[in-house]
């Protein structure tokens, strides 16, 4: 719509306002929200004036997500923000999954980046075993047939 | 027990990109589907552009020693990784890396084993510790300057070796050249730009050799410190590109002195070059970093900026890293024996290694999968 981009040109700052699945509604600064690619397509969809639903996104995840937006629209320096963004990502795993898929379904990159690199750092030192649990895999190789493939790369398992 | 994470699969697609190959090889027996992802062509691409995103310097240091080892950060040694040169189990060959692209390396040893210390060609992916022999290719002619590199073409989807022999200088110069596709793995001659020209016979090794810098389909090469010899991958033709004269005012500068190409790079997706004109009466080294645009048919040299170190030892420029940096060596008197790196950048020059390495080469190189 053509009248909601040229209120952030004005000096009020346009507010969004974001519901999550479990219905708290979050007040988001318009620049802040418009980081996520889906908040954008939904906002221009004629949803600016109103509440903009997330349905896949419970209230303590977008709480969160409405942390790093803000914070990401702060014009905090690139320093202070990799100090930030390193803190924010150290989280347990639930809460991590959690925020992968919200920021998955709000199409936020640099968040996604961000805690996809978490997640390749956690796998990095773990054993195929922990990581199958981790991540809920089922092993369908024949011990056989997992045996040749653990053979053909032993030295990358030493 | 916790209750395992459910990761849609474009995002752990996503998480594996960003890992390194030894823990991807490793992933590979989690699951068929996980072995199959990770084997696919399309991962494979996608992990490479990544890697290159994050390149590093990949240092082969030399004395019997085949460890090569890619910096991510030059002020963090917590990234090096060590590989060793898996084609051979002894260690006492001269190996020579004579070309990188995408993961792959392509080296040369003597083979003792053969009566006559034939000389070998290996592409290797050290990432993966795959190797394969390519086949012998004509002795090498004597010439002026040999120019070899590997690179890729994206037209053909395929690496190629390319062994450019220069005779004479330019303009007058004459190429022989030959060239091998990984997929194909049979030498052919493709171009004899003066048919007039009979190279003299014999020669063998103390031919000067230039490092190629691969960069969108084309090779380059710094040929006499003068100018760029270029060679496309895409349809096999070679360029002259001239090399514009200094524009800095440098009064006084010792005689004999001339404006040099020091060292041609790939930097961003482009060619960069890094000129030096020597001054023997200051102890300021100024180098002068440009930067070639635009494309086959009109090509121009911009200047990026210009270095300016005062130290006595004589600097040797590498290559160009991250934004505004450029990576020097500095070798003791004999050029030889005593080697640092170090990196000019917004703080002026920091050393690496604080203890004395001996540097054989270096290379720009990312980690990959990619297949031999």
């Amino acid at each position: 719509m053509a009248s909601s981009e040229s209120t952030t040109t004005s000096t009020t700052t346009k507010v969004l306002r974001l519901k999550s699945s479990d219905n708290e509604i979050f007040g988001v600064e318009e620049k802040a929200a418009l980081q996520s690619e889906t908040i954008k397509s939904l906002a221009e969809d004629g949803y600016s004036e109103d509440v903009i639903p997330l349905f896949n996104v419970e209230k303590k995840t977008l709480a969160k997500i409405v942390e790093w937006l803000n914070k990401h629209a702060s014009g905090s320096s690139k320093e202070e923000l990799k100090r930030w963004d390193a803190d924010f990502v150290d989280v347990d795993k639930d809460v991590l999954y959690d925020l992968l898929l919200a920021s998955n379904y709000l199409n936020i990159e640099v968040l996604l980046h961000q805690l996809a690199q978490k997640v390749a750092d956690m796998i990095k030192g773990k054993k195929p075993e922990e990581i199958r649990q981790l991540f809920g895999i089922k092993n369908d190789f024949t011990p056989e047939e997992e045996a040749e493939i653990r053979r053909e790369n032993a030295w990358a398992f030493e | 027990m916790a209750t395992p994470l459910f990761i849609p699969q474009d995002i752990v697609q996503d998480i594996l990109t960003k890992l390194p190959v030894k823990t991807l090889l490793r992933l590979k027996c989690l699951s068929k589907n996980y072995c199959t992802l990770i084997e696919s062509p399309t991962f494979i691409s996608s992990h490479l552009s990544h890697s290159i995103k994050n390149p590093s310097l990949l240092v082969f240091l030399g004395d019997n020693n085949f460890e090569l080892s890619p910096r991510s950060s030059f002020h963090s040694h917590e990234t090096i990784t060590n590989y060793s040169f898996t084609p051979l189990t002894f260690s006492y060959h001269y190996v020579n890396v004579i070309g990188s692209c995408h993961g792959l390396l392509c080296c040369q040893y003597l083979d003792d084993e053969t009566d006559d210390f034939e000389l070998v060609t290996v592409l290797w992916n050290p990432a993966t510790r795959k190797f394969k022999r390519l086949p012998k290719h004509d002795p090498e002619e004597r010439c002026d300057q040999l120019a070899i590199g590997l690179g890729f073409d994206p037209k053909g989807n395929d690496y190629k070796l390319v062994r450019a022999s220069v005779f004479g200088r330019y303009p007058r110069a004459s190429i022989l050249c030959e060239v091998i596709e990984r997929n194909k793995g049979v030498w052919r001659r493709i171009t004899h730009d003066n048919p007039d020209y009979v190279p003299p016979p014999g020669g063998l090794w103390q031919i000067p050799k230039t490092a190629s810098a691969a960069v969108q389909g084309a090779l380059y090469w710094n040929i006499d410190g003068e100018i760029l010899l270029s060679f496309s991958l895409l349809d096999d033709t070679f360029q002259w590109i001239p090399f514009p004269p200094p524009l800095n005012n440098y009064s006084m500068t010792g005689y004999n002195s001339r404006y040099r190409l020091e060292t041609c790079c790939a930097w961003k997706e482009s060619v960069a070059a890094v000129a030096n004109l020597p001054n023997f009466r200051s102890k300021d080294q100024c180098f002068d970093i440009w930067v070639l645009n635009g494309s086959d048919k009109e090509r121009a040299w911009s200047k990026l900026f210009t270095v300016t170190a005062s130290v006595s030892e004589r600097l040797i420029p590498i290559c160009l890293w991250r934004d505004r940096e450029v990576v020097f060596k500095q070798s003791n008197e004999d050029g030889k024996k005593l080697v640092w790196l170090g990196i000019y950048g917004e703080t002026g020059l920091s050393k690496d290694w604080e203890e004395d390495v001996y540097v054989h080469a270096w290379w720009n190189y990312e980690e990959s999968l990619v297949e031999l």
